[in-house]
C-alpha cells in the first residue's frame, strides 16, 4: 500500500502536520458533542449566549477531558511503537512488560486506602501518585531482575514482565476478594479505564512530561530502525544496543505508567495504532513515531467520545470501547495484510 | 392477599432448595429451625428484631453492629461461606442473600442436609417478603406480621405528608470516580419517589448507573445526597464537599449537599421506615425537619 | 562507486574466547591487510563466526588482542568501529518489512548524526551499492518478500554502502546461485584490489576460496591449523586431516587456481 520510499524530512513533516490537523478537527468535534447538549460552537459563536452551567460543563469538564484523551492516546501509541521496536515484534503492547501491573496495584491500594475523587487535592492526586509509584516500583524491580551480566536482554525482560503481570493479576484478585462491595466496584472500573477531566495545572504538568518523553523516544528513531536488523546487526552498524534497550524500556514504561496511573487500563491503543500506521506508512520510525502520537491521540479522543455518548445518560468505560473498536478492526487488518505481512 | 404470596414464596424457596441438591426436600423446617446461620446483615437485623436471636449460631462476615449477635462465630462472605464451619455449628438453616455467584456453595450445603433460603432484600417488596419468610421459618409469624404492618404504616404516613410538597430534583450518588448514581428500579429511587423527590437520572438504564457527570450536572439537581464514601473518618453532614466546585448547581447554591454514611440509606432492611424518614428530611426538610448530623452518620 | 579511504589492518593476536564452559578460540593469530582478500575456512563449529563477531565488536569478553586499525576493538566506540568495519552476516534477520533500499540505507547509519535524514549522497551510495550487487531492481521490494539469495545480496549492498575500510563476510554467498556467487566475489575482490580495502571472508566453498583468496587461514576446533598462501594451505593432505574426509585437489586449467573436490566414501580414487 505504501510507496517504497525512505523517510525524508518533508514527508515526515507533511504527515505530522496532516495528522495533527486531523486530531485538531476531531478534538473540536469531541468537545462539541456530549451526553449533554452543550456545543463548543455555541461557546464560540454565541459569545455570552451560554448559560453559566453549560459554560462550566464545557470548559471544566469536556474540554479538559478531550485534551487528556488526546494526550494519553498519543502517549500509549508511542509507548506501543517503542516496545514493538524493543521487542522486535509488532504484537507487543505497552502493557506487556509488566509496568501496568505495578500501576494497577498502586491504584488499587490507593482506592483501598480511601483516595479517589471527593477528598480534595490529596485525594485527587493521591490515586495517580500511588499508581505511578507502583509503576516505578515495578519498573525498577523488573529491570533489576531482568538484568543478567549487566545486560538487559529482550527475552529476560519479556519473561520478567509476563511473570510480573501474572503476579499482579493474582494480587489484584486477592485484594478484590478482600474488598467490600463498594471498593470492588471502584476497583473493577478503575481497571477498565476512564479518562478523567484534569485541573489545568495537572494537565500542563502531564503534557510537559509526556512531550519530553515522546521527543526523547523520537530522537531514537534511527536506532529503532536499526534494531530491526537484529541486535547483532544493529551493533554492527554502530548502535549501542544495550543503552538503547535500557532507555527504551525506561521511557516506554514511563509513558505507560503515566497513562495507567491517571486513567486505568486502556488497551488496544498501543497495539492497533502503531500496527495500522506501519501498514500505511511503512516501518521507518522517523515517520512512525510522530505519526503514531497524533493518530493515537485521535483514536482515543474518538473512542472517548463514543464512551461518553453511546449509552447516555450512562457512560461506558473507555477501555471497553477501545477493545470493541480495536479488536475487530485489528483482526480485519490482519486478514487483509496476511500475505504482505509475513516475515521472519 | 399477602399471605398467599408469602406461602407461595416460602414453598417455592424450600422447593428450590430441595430441587437444587436433588436430595429429598428437607422436612418441615419450621419445627427444626433451632440453629440458624445468617449471612446477610439485613436478614440478621430482621431475625433480631423478631426476637429470634437465640436461634442464631453463626453469622456472615458482613454482619456487625447487632449486639445479640456480636459474639457469634463468623462463617465467611456471601459467596464463599465456609461449609465446614457451618457444619461444625450443626446449623440446619442457612439464610443468605440471593446470589448467582454463591449457587455452587449453596448446593453443597444443601447436599449436606442444610436448608438454604436465599432472600432478596434489595427492594422494598423484597424486604417485606423476606420479613414474612423469616417469620414463618423461625415460628414468629405474628411478630413478623405486626412488624410489617407497623413499617407499612409509618412509610404510608411519610408518603401522605409528601403528597402536596414541591417536587424536588434529587441526585443520589453511590460512588465516585467513576460516578455511580441510583437509577430507576433501585430502592433508593423508590424512596425518592415516596418523599416527593424526582430522580435526576430517572431515564437511566439500570438501578445503579455509571453515569456521565456532564448529564448529571446539566440536570441541575436541587438536592445532592452523596453516599459514595464509606470510610469511617469521612466528613458527614451538610457539606458541599467536591460538589462545591460546581457553583451553578442549585443544590450547591442553597447548601443542600449532604454527605451521608452509606449504611444509613443504601441497603434496605428493617430500618426502612427510618431510612425513608431520613430521605424525607434530606429532600423536604421544611416538612420533615432538618436531618441531624448523627442521622447522617457523624460520630 | 566512490572508493573509500584505503583499508585498515584487522588482526587478532593470542586471541582466546570461552563461552559457557567451552573454549571456542585458542591462541588465534590472524591478520588481514589492505589490498588483499583473506579467507577463513574450516569445519563446522570451528569458531569462524565467533571470530568475525569478536572482530566486529559484537562479542566482548575475549582474552588477548583483537585490533582494527591498530586499536583494540572493545575500546572503540561503536559508531567509530562501524565506520571502519562492516559485516555481511550469514543469516540476516529482519523484524519489520523495510524495503531493500531502506535496508541498504541503514548501512549509512554510522555516518549520520543524530536525527539526520539521509542525504542525496547517501541515496546515491545506496543505489550504487545495489547496482554493484545486481540488486537494483529489488530496491522498492519489501525485504521479507525476497528470496534468501536476494536478501543476501541486499545485505552485501548494505555493507558496501557503509563504506567500511575493512569488510568482514560470514559466508555471504551460501544461498546464492553460481552466477551471483561469482558476482559477489568479483565485487569483493574489486574492493580489495582496486579500492585498497581490507577483506576477511569466511567461506565453506573451498573452490571459491581457491579462486578469490590471496591468503587463507584454516581454523579447526578454535585453533589455526594452517595459514599462508592459498596454494600452500589448500593441499590434499592438510584438508583431509582437518576436515576428516578425503579430498581430491587439482588445478583449474582455466584460471590456474586449485580445484578441490570432496570424495564420496566409495569412489575409485579413494584410499580405503
Amino acid at each position: 500500500m505504501r510507496v517504497g520510499r525512505p523517510a525524508t524530512l518533508p514527508r515526515v513533516l507533511a504527515w505530522t502536520v496532516g495528522l495533527a490537523a486531523v486530531l485538531a478537527a476531531c478534538m473540536l468535534v469531541a468537545a462539541s458533542v456530549g451526553a449533554g447538549r452543550v456545543s463548543v460552537l455555541d461557546g464560540l459563536w454565541g459569545g455570552g449566549g451560554l448559560a453559566e452551567a453549560d459554560r462550566r460543563i464545557l470548559l471544566d469538564l469536556r474540554v479538559p477531558r478531550v485534551l487528556m484523551a488526546a494526550l494519553l492516546g498519543g502517549a500509549l501509541a508511542v509507548a506501543g511503537v517503542a516496545f514493538q521496536a524493543l521487542l522486535r515484534n509488532p504484537l507487543a503492547d505497552p502493557y506487556v512488560l509488566g509496568v501496568s501491573g505495578g500501576a494497577s496495584i498502586g491504584g488499587m491500594l490507593a482506592l483501598l486506602l480511601g483516595f479517589g475523587a471527593g477528598q480534595g487535592a490529596l485525594g485527587r492526586l493521591g490515586l495517580p501518585a500511588l499508581a505511578f509509584a507502583g509503576a516505578l516500583g515495578a519498573l525498577v524491580l523488573i529491570e533489576w531482575v531482568a538484568t543478567v551480566d549487566g545486560k538487559l536482554t529482550v527475552y529476560t525482560v519479556l519473561l520478567t514482565g509476563a511473570i510480573f503481570n501474572a503476579f499482579s493479576a493474582a494480587l489484584i484478585y486477592f485484594i478484590q476478594s478482600l474488598a467490600s462491595l463498594e471498593e470492588l466496584h471502584a476497583i473493577v472500573f478503575y481497571l477498565m479505564g476512564q479518562i478523567p477531566a484534569p485541573a489545568p495545572t495537572d494537565l500542563v504538568v502531564l503534557t510537559g512530561a509526556v512531550v519530553l518523553v515522546v521527543v526523547a523516544l523520537a530522537a531514537m528513531a534511527r536506532d529503532f530502525n536499526a534494531l530491526s536488523l537484529g541486535e547483532e546487526g544493529a551493533m554492527q552498524i554502530g548502535v549501542d544496543v544495550d543503552r538503547t534497550r535500557r532507555r527504551t524500556f525506561w521511557l516506554g514504561s514511563l509513558l505507560t505508567g503515566l497513562a495507567v496511573s491517571v486513567a486505568g487500563l486502556i488497551g488496544f491503543v498501543g497495539l492497533v495504532v502503531p500496527h495500522i500506521l506501519r501498514i500505511l506508512l511503512g516501518p521507518d520510525h522517523r515517520l512512525l513515531l510522530p505519526s503514531s502520537f497524533f493518530a493515537g491521540a485521535t483514536f482515543l479522543v474518538l473512542a472517548d467520545l463514543v464512551a461518553r455518548i453511546a449509552a447516555a445518560p450512562a457512560e461506558l468505560p473507555v477501555g471497553v470501547v477501545t477493545a470493541m473498536i480495536g479488536g475487530p478492526f485489528f483482526l480485519f487488518l490482519l486478514r487483509r495484510g496476511r500475505g504482505r505481512y509475513g516475515f521472519s | 392477599m399477602r399471605i398467599e404470596r408469602l406461602a407461595g414464596v416460602v414453598v417455592g424457596a424450600l422447593a428450590a432448595a430441595g430441587c437444587g441438591s436433588g436430595a429429598q426436600a428437607p422436612p418441615s423446617v419450621v419445627e427444626q429451625a433451632q440453629r440458624v446461620v445468617v449471612m446477610a446483615p439485613a436478614a440478621a437485623e430482621m431475625v433480631v428484631e423478631l426476637g429470634a436471636a437465640d436461634s442464631v449460631v453463626g453469622v456472615g462476615d458482613f454482619v456487625s453492629g447487632l449486639a445479640p449477635l456480636a459474639e457469634l462465630p463468623r462463617v465467611g462472605a456471601y459467596n464463599a461461606p465456609n461449609a465446614e464451619r457451618v457444619l461444625e455449628l450443626r446449623a440446619n438453616l442457612f439464610l443468605t442473600a440471593a446470589s448467582a455467584a454463591a449457587a455452587e456453595s449453596h448446593r453443597r450445603l444443601e447436599a449436606l442436609g442444610i436448608a438454604v433460603v436465599p432472600l432478596d432484600t434489595s427492594t422494598h417488596d423484597g424486604v417485606f417478603v423476606s420479613l414474612a419468610t423469616i417469620g414463618r421459618l423461625l415460628g414468629r409469624e405474628e411478630r413478623a406480621r405486626a412488624l410489617a404492618r407497623e413499617m407499612r404504616q409509618r412509610i404510608a404516613a411519610i408518603r401522605r405528608t409528601a403528597t402536596d410538597l414541591p417536587r424536588r430534583r434529587v441526585l443520589f450518588v453511590v460512588g465516585r470516580d467513576p460516578l455511580f448514581v441510583a437509577g430507576p428500579g433501585s430502592h433508593i429511587d423508590e424512596m425518592i419517589g415516596l418523599v416527593g423527590g424526582v430522580n435526576v437520572l430517572a431515564d437511566a438504564l439500570s438501578p445503579y448507573e455509571r453515569a456521565s457527570l456532564e448529564v448529571v450536572l446539566e440536570r441541575l439537581p436541587e438536592i445532592i445526597i452523596d453516599c459514595s464514601d464509606n470510610r469511617r473518618t469521612a466528613a458527614r453532614g451538610r457539606d458541599g464537599g467536591d460538589w462545591s466546585r460546581w457553583e451553578f448547581l442549585p443544590a450547591v447554591q442553597r447548601g443542600r449537599v449532604y454527605q451521608v454514611e452509606p449504611s444509613r440509606l443504601v441497603i434496605p432492611g428493617i430500618r426502612l421506615p427510618e431510612m425513608t424518614l431520613l430521605m424525607g428530611k434530606l429532600v423536604q426538610p421544611e416538612a420533615f425537619g432538618e436531618p441531624a448530623p448523627s442521622e447522617m452518620g457523624q460520630p | 562507486m566512490a572508493s573509500p579511504d584505503s583499508g585498515v589492518t584487522v588482526e587478532a593476536r593470542s586471541l582466546d574466547f570461552r563461552f559457557a564452559d567451552r573454549t571456542v578460540l585458542r591462541g588465534v593469530e590472524l591478520r588481514a591487510d589492505p589490498g588483499e582478500v583473506v579467507g577463513l575456512v574450516g569445519p563446522n563449529g570451528s569458531g569462524k563466526s565467533t571470530l568475525i563477531r569478536i572482530l566486529s565488536g559484537v562479542l566482548g569478553g575475549y582474552a588477548g588482542t583483537a585490533r582494527v586499525d591498530g586499536r583494540e576493538v572493545r575500546e572503540l566506540p561503536r559508531r567509530e568501529l562501524a565506520r571502519l568495519v562492516a559485516v555481511v552476516p550469514q543469516e540476516p534477520t529482519f523484524s519489520f518489512p523495510f524495503t531493500a533500499l531502506e535496508v541498504v540505507l541503514m548501512g549509512r547509519h554510522p555516518h549520520l548524526a543524530g536525527l539526520a535524514f539521509e542525504s542525496e549522497r547517501d541515496l546515491g551510495l545506496a543505489h550504487a551499492a545495489l547496482e554493484r550487487c545486481g540488486a537494483a531492481r529489488l530496491a522498492g521490494r519489501a525485504i521479507h518478500e525476497l528470496s534468501s539469495g536476494e536478501r543476501q545480496r541486499v545485505v552485501f549492498a548494505k555493507a558496501l554502502a557503509q563504506q567500511p575500510r575493512a569488510l568482514l563476510l560470514d559466508e555471504p554467498a551460501s544461498f546464492l546461485d553460481i552466477r551471483h556467487q561469482v558476482e559477489l566475489y568479483d565485487a569483493v575482490r574489486e574492493r580489495a584490489r582496486e579500492q585498497g580495502g581490507t577483506v576477511l571472508t569466511v567461506l565453506h566453498d573451498l573452490n571459491l576460496a581457491a579462486e578469490y583468496c590471496d591468503r587463507i587461514y584454516l581454523l579447526s576446533d578454535g585453533r589455526i591449523e594452517a595459514e599462508g598462501r592459498t596454494a600452500d594451505v589448500l593441499d590434499a593432505a592438510t584438508l583431509t586431516r582437518v576436515f576428516e574426509t578425503e579430498v581430491y585437489v587439482d588445478t583449474n586449467s582455466v584460471t590456474g587456481n586449485l580445484i578441490i573436490v570432496p570424495l564420496p566414501s566409495r569412489s575409485p580414487g579413494r584410499v580405503r
